[in-house]
């Protein structure tokens, strides 16, 4: 009797009185959605912009709930994070984060390593936080924005990478694990895509525009949305997309083929002084914009179709590899993995003057669009 | 009557695989050379295959007898007990090892603030219940846990197919080979030919049973499994991340969704690990409490078992200040626990060798006079 | 257990009162030895009367009030005894009466005191006749019963719907009718100092595992009792885990559920005075079984074990799970659902942990006034029970609207499986305890804790999780426990019963 009188105060004291300590009442808790990092007012300090949810309207029948953007200046990342509870009542909790903003003069100057430590050590902070860099002057404007399908900007500007994908395939975003990976793996360059503020008829909103190309992990410069988008067929990174051409070569694209499948296959070759990229890609897709009148049953103007689109493509991804040579010089396709994981000899001995072999470097785009289906009608 | 305390070939084999990838799965992968780990793994196994042999051996020669009881009859009293003595020390080491991976996982991935001695109590009330209830009851313990495990990891592997990219397999073999031979001594000693404690439960097994195909099947399973965590961890996370995570198949899996709905479901890789901890560390505490019994003369293990649970539960926490300690320690440790997986052993199955060969010569009975599983008496 | 004088103290006390108390010879004197034995007693009721051809021959009867048949005693023991010429041969004066005068269906002799107290209190007469030391112990027993009637905790859906009652003579003849073979053995025992409750075993012998059975009679032997009123009396003191809070000795009120154990190989025990029936050994499978599984299609059934398999889990998981998730593990949470729950907690005065266990505390009393009331309140209970505290609780901010979800799917599972109701709550508390305190880590503790105390208990001997335990994936081992396999697939029978014979009838319906 006494040892299970015994048992039973043990197990009510250490239950009760231990074990509670990471106990968090939701209603404890500031849940961040988006973070923006700028420069602080004094220098070596960072301005933190924490987009949390207010949640004080949120009981009840409408459930609304709004974005409360807090600030916290600090001198370090978890410095200024900690910082701001001077300014809250309850914690910072990030697990809900999904957006981080950088500002693009931050990432120029200092580099973005310093910046993203924090989020990959804390275990709140998941690690599939999406990282942009703002477009603006400052990164926290765009916490301004109201965005306009849901509450947070930082769910959408996640929300608007997520669904990229499947729509356009103009944004080359990087997961906050995949940074990690691009910056201690060798021969791929950093691109982290571009936010900015645009007018939307009478709002100002968010908008994505292009990526930022880094060396190392220091910014050096923005790739425009287009030759991103073509950048993507390179590296096989397409899910759905649109393709536009003109048939009648008068100035004016009369052609959209909606991209159903499309796979791209690249070999690379060493022949001592330069680097040869043969590069194929494989397309299925449906006419959805046709020139008035075009006959789709007939195979030859079919045949005119594709040739045209593809001799489109072809060019473009060709302006979007010359591109980022000539004007960054930094292996943002990835090549220079491509070598790495068939030899990884040949790798060590390139991998010094990389850039100087990427400039250089010759490639010859192949593409074969077959055109599945024209939606509804003829 | 009824028979309280055997366990069936199958129940053996759970018990096995549970002690093989029971807690390295958490792991996910091998500091040093995180991108070849699977080749390492594949070495160990097969550095592993012969020790395991041998460890069968030991068995076969004595049918229903556990190491305690070979070491006392092949060496005698005096030698026989410093064995006992060894391989009681080399339990409760082992068990504390473990133990400290445990909450320390538990404190980092999921409550920073808890202390690790309230963590403890918990756990070791679980562990201590299982134990004292017998090795049947492992053995069902096993038994049950072993498609619960199976199932998760099965599902997490189908699920992070989307976030799988196979490129990170390559380059292949790109590591040191200096660097993979030490990764692959690592795998060796943890987990694989820590399958020697498994020794110490061996009086529950019966005569018909074949303990090679224990081993065998045992090897082959949990190698399987580590094999397919280490894939789906290298597809998912790529060489940089798994290199510098703590607990890489953790990461894995709050990076693996499906659609919306499905996503955040590192909940279920947790349960995997306490469950395969909780088999790992009872089997540990089963030797512990065992020898520690025999040395002292006691009949049962059972009275034994609640001192020897406190002292592996402080050991524990004593055993490493801080994590860093706690990763850097497994080269440490394998050079401690080399001689009891491979040599200690070796000397053993060669005494015993012996022995059958001179008991067979002389025609003694005691060749067949292997304790019965029911007249043990002692559990 | 009170304390209570050991049994050799009360034959002692038992031999005191009836200290040189015996049958003898006289009438007078055997009347008067039963008058005192029944003194202060009114209903004992004694009627001498003599045979009118030869009023020597005189008789005495004695019967309890109210237990007996007037019509019977008077139709066929005073009429014939009164008015037929009885002629006796020298010796057994009373066996020709019993073979010849009395029209009563079961006559025994005995000149056991004790035997006859027993016996004229059960609804017995006892006829004494003039000269003889011996009394003649006639049937005449007639009581008001229950009448057959469907057990109001066992209902199902279609199939027989006769439910044993208090009487341990027609709950043996619903069994005996279903069972018409002599390998049916039926003994009867014999429990409580007191109050000598009779008790039937029922197995068949050939498919019965002898060394329960002796098990079995070796633990009943134990029993030292005052009084056993309830089959359940007899559970609690011949189970294998006293402080499990699992059942491991099933119990029913169908004819038909018993019948079908005994066909298994299990062992039926009867007990006088109630209609509950125990049945044992019992693993944890048949917590989820149900008679009316035989009786509807397979389908239907298979998917009626699965429902019930998973209510056991949610009945027991869910408030555990739903604290852990929202109080230590939010990001586990989709996004919306987040702000959902974190905007209700933000209303409420408690934390989710207390609010979560006050509730449950709350629809506990709830179902125990359910089941105490009288039924005609019951429906003022039912709105205050909804309304009062489902809607104005939340509507006054005392609790959150998601936490009464939780407690309501808890509750519903929960009456689901009424076999497991005890486990149930006692690891629901457990598992909230845990998880309150330590999250889903303590959460998957108390589960451990749970599955290892499953699997350690027996039942007589057979582990409780057969046949999970073994890891045999062989269909006829698992094809009655999550599913329940078409009769035409049921050839061998269970061997949760413990490895009794195993015979392979081709016929259908060798099972269950």
């Amino acid at each position: 009797m006494k040892k299970a009188f015994a048992i039973l105060i043990v197990s009510f004291i250490s239950v009760t009185m231990t074990g509670c300590w990471n106990y968090r009442g939701a209603d404890k808790m500031e849940t961040v959605k988006g973070v923006a990092i700028d420069m602080g007012p004094k220098n070596g300090t960072y301005l933190l912009t924490f987009e949390t949810i207010n949640l004080s309207d949120a009981a009840g029948r409408e459930g609304k709930v709004m974005p409360e953007l807090v600030e916290s200046v600090g001198t370090t990342i978890y410095d200024a994070i900690r910082k701001a509870n001077n300014k809250l009542s309850s914690k910072l909790y990030f697990s809900q984060m999904q957006t981080l903003i950088i500002n693009q003069t931050l990432a120029k100057e200092q580099g973005i390593s310093p910046l993203i430590e924090w989020f990959l050590h804390d275990n709140e902070a998941r690690e599939l936080i999406n990282v942009v860099i703002s477009g603006e002057k400052t990164a926290k404007e765009l916490f301004n924005m109201k965005p306009i399908s849901v509450d947070f900007v930082g769910q959408e500007i996640c929300e608007i990478i997520d669904k990229d994908r499947y729509v356009l395939s103009y944004i080359k975003s990087n997961l906050i694990y995949e940074v990690y990976n691009c910056l201690n793996r060798d021969g791929i360059a950093l691109t982290l895509p571009i936010f900015m503020i645009v007018q939307n008829g009478e709002k100002p909103t968010i908008q994505a525009d292009g990526s930022a190309v880094f060396k190392k992990d220091k910014m050096i410069g923005n790739i425009p949305a287009e030759i991103v988008h073509f950048s993507l067929f390179v590296t096989d990174e397409i899910d759905k997309g649109i393709l536009t051409t003109d048939l009648n070569n008068d100035g004016q694209d009369d052609v959209a083929l909606e991209i159903m499948k499309t796979k791209t296959k690249s070999s690379i070759s060493f022949d001592g002084k330069k680097i040869k990229i043969k590069i194929n890609v494989q397309s299925s897709v449906m006419a959805l914009e046709i020139p008035p009148g075009t006959d789709m049953l007939d195979v030859t103007s079919v045949k005119k179709i594709s040739a045209s689109a593809q001799n489109r493509l072809v060019q473009k991804m060709h302006e979007s590899i010359k591109y980022v040579q000539t004007e960054y010089q930094k292996d943002v396709f990835g090549f220079g993995k491509m070598i790495y994981e068939k030899n990884h000899k040949l790798w060590h001995k390139l991998s010094k003057d990389w850039d100087v072999y990427f400039k250089n470097a010759e490639v010859e785009i192949k593409s074969n669009i077959f055109i599945r289906s024209s939606g509804m009608s003829k | 009557m009824i028979d309280r305390e055997s366990i069936n070939t199958k129940q053996a084999i759970c018990i096995l695989s549970l002690l093989i990838f029971g807690s390295s799965a958490i792991f996910g992968s091998v500091a040093g050379s995180a991108h070849d780990s699977w080749i390492t793994l594949l070495a160990a196994m097969v550095l592993a295959a012969p020790f395991f042999i041998v460890f069968s051996r030991i068995i076969k020669l004595f049918p229903g007898s556990d190491i305690f009881d070979i070491a006392l009859t092949v060496f005698g009293k005096i030698a026989g007990r410093i064995f006992i003595l060894l391989y009681t020390l080399y339990s409760t080491y082992l068990g504390a090892l473990v133990l400290r991976n445990f909450t320390e996982f538990v404190q980092v991935a999921t409550k920073p603030e808890t202390p690790q001695w309230a963590i403890l109590i918990i756990l070791i009330a679980a562990i201590v219940y299982l134990v004292f209830n017998g090795v049947q009851v492992l053995g069902k313990w096993s038994a049950v846990i072993m498609p619960i495990y199976l199932i998760i990891v099965t599902a997490t592997v189908i699920l992070a197919y989307q976030q799988m990219d196979f490129s990170n397999l390559f380059p292949i073999a790109s590591s040191d080979t200096g660097v993979m031979a030490d990764s692959a001594i690592k795998l060796f000693t943890f987990p694989f030919a820590e399958t020697v404690l498994f020794l110490t439960i061996t009086k529950s097994l019966k005569k018909s049973q074949s303990p090679y195909k224990i081993y065998m099947i045992g090897l082959l399973i949990g190698g399987a499994v580590m094999l397919i965590v280490f894939f789906r961890n290298l597809f998912v996370l790529g060489g940089p991340t798994m290199e510098s995570e703590l607990f890489p198949s953790y990461t894995t899996i709050r990076i693996v969704r499906v659609g919306t709905f499905l996503q955040r479901l590192e909940s279920t890789i947790s349960s995997n690990f306490y469950l395969g901890g909780i088999t790992k560390i009872a089997v540990c505490l089963f030797g512990a409490s065992i020898g520690t019994a025999k040395l002292l003369g006691i009949k049962g293990y059972k009275k034994a078992l609640f001192p020897v649970a406190v002292i592996m539960a402080v050991l524990s926490q004593i055993v490493y200040k801080n994590i860093f300690e706690m990763l850097n320690g497994l080269s440490l440790y394998r050079w401690i626990a080399l001689p009891f997986q491979t040599l200690l052993p070796i000397i053993i199955c060669i005494g015993a060798e012996i022995k059958t060969r001179k008991d067979k010569k002389n025609m003694k009975p005691k060749q067949s006079g292997n304790q019965e599983p029911q007249e043990s008496g002692a559990y | 257990m009170l304390d209570y004088p050991s049994k050799e103290a009360i034959e002692k006390l038992n031999q005191q009162k009836n200290r040189g108390a015996s049958l003898t010879s006289d009438l007078k004197q055997n009347i008067a030895l039963f008058k005192g034995l029944f003194k202060d007693d009114d209903t004992f009721i004694a009627r001498p009367f003599n045979n009118k051809a030869d009023p020597n021959i005189r008789f005495c009867i004695f019967n309890m009030d109210g237990l007996v048949k007037p019509d019977i005693i008077n139709e066929a023991i005073i009429k014939p005894l009164m008015l037929t010429t009885i002629q006796f041969s020298e010796k057994k004066r009373l066996d020709t009466l019993s073979n010849q005068v009395i029209l009563i269906n079961e006559v025994t002799k005995t000149n056991n005191l004790q035997e006859l107290i027993e016996s004229v209190t059960y609804g017995d007469t006892i006829l004494i006749l003039d000269g003889e030391a011996e009394a003649l112990i006639l049937n005449t027993k007639y009581f008001q019963l229950r009448s057959v009637s469907e057990p109001p905790s066992e209902q199902i859906l279609s199939g027989p719907r006769e439910g044993f009652n208090e009487s341990l003579m027609v709950n043996l003849s619903m069994i005996h009718r279903r069972v018409r073979s002599n390998d049916l053995k039926l003994r009867y025992y014999t429990f409580g100092r007191r109050t000598k409750t009779k008790s039937i075993i029922c197995y068949m012998d050939s498919l019965v595992n002898k060394n329960i059975l002796d098990e079995l009679y070796k633990r009943l032997d134990k029993i030292d009792i005052d009084g056993v009123l309830d089959s359940n009396y007899i559970s609690e003191l011949i189970c294998d885990n006293k402080w499990s809070p699992f059942r491991t000795i099933g119990f029913t009120e169908r004819p038909d559920v018993a019948v079908s154990k005994i066909l298994e190989g299990k062992i039926v025990l009867l007990t006088d005075g109630t209609p509950v029936v125990l049945t044992l050994p019992y693993v944890f499978a048949e917590n989820f079984q149900s008679n009316e599984d035989y009786y509807l299609n397979y389908i239907y059934s298979t998917f009626g074990r699965f429902l019930r398999l998973i209510s056991f889990f949610i009945a027991i998981a869910t408030p555990a799970f739903y604290i852990a998730l929202v109080a230590y593990h939010q990001e586990m949470m989709p996004p919306q659902l987040y702000i959902a729950i974190a905007a209700e907690r933000l209303t409420v005065p408690f934390p989710d942990a207390i609010e979560s266990f006050l509730l449950l505390i709350v629809f506990d009393i709830l179902k125990e006034t359910g089941i105490r009331m009288p039924s005609n309140l019951g429906q003022a209970l039912s709105i205050v029970g909804a309304l009062v505290i489902g809607q104005a609780a939340v509507e006054a901010r005392l609790v959150a609207a998601p936490m009464i979800i939780i407690v309501a799917i808890t509750a519903i599972t929960s009456l689901l499986i009424p076999k497991i109701n005890t486990p149930a709550i006692v690891f629901r508390y457990f598992l909230l305890a845990l998880a309150s305190g330590f999250g889903y880590f303590g959460f998957m503790m108390g589960l451990s804790i749970l599955v290892i105390h499953i699997i350690s208990i027996r039942s007589f001997g057979i582990p409780y999780m057969t046949p999970i335990d073994k890891l045999s994936f062989k269909g006829q081992d698992l094809k009655d426990t999550g599913v329940r396999a078409p009769w035409w697939n049921m050839k061998t029978r269970p061997k949760a019963s413990g490895d009794s014979v195993r015979l392979n009838s081709k016929q259908s319906g060798g099972n269950n």
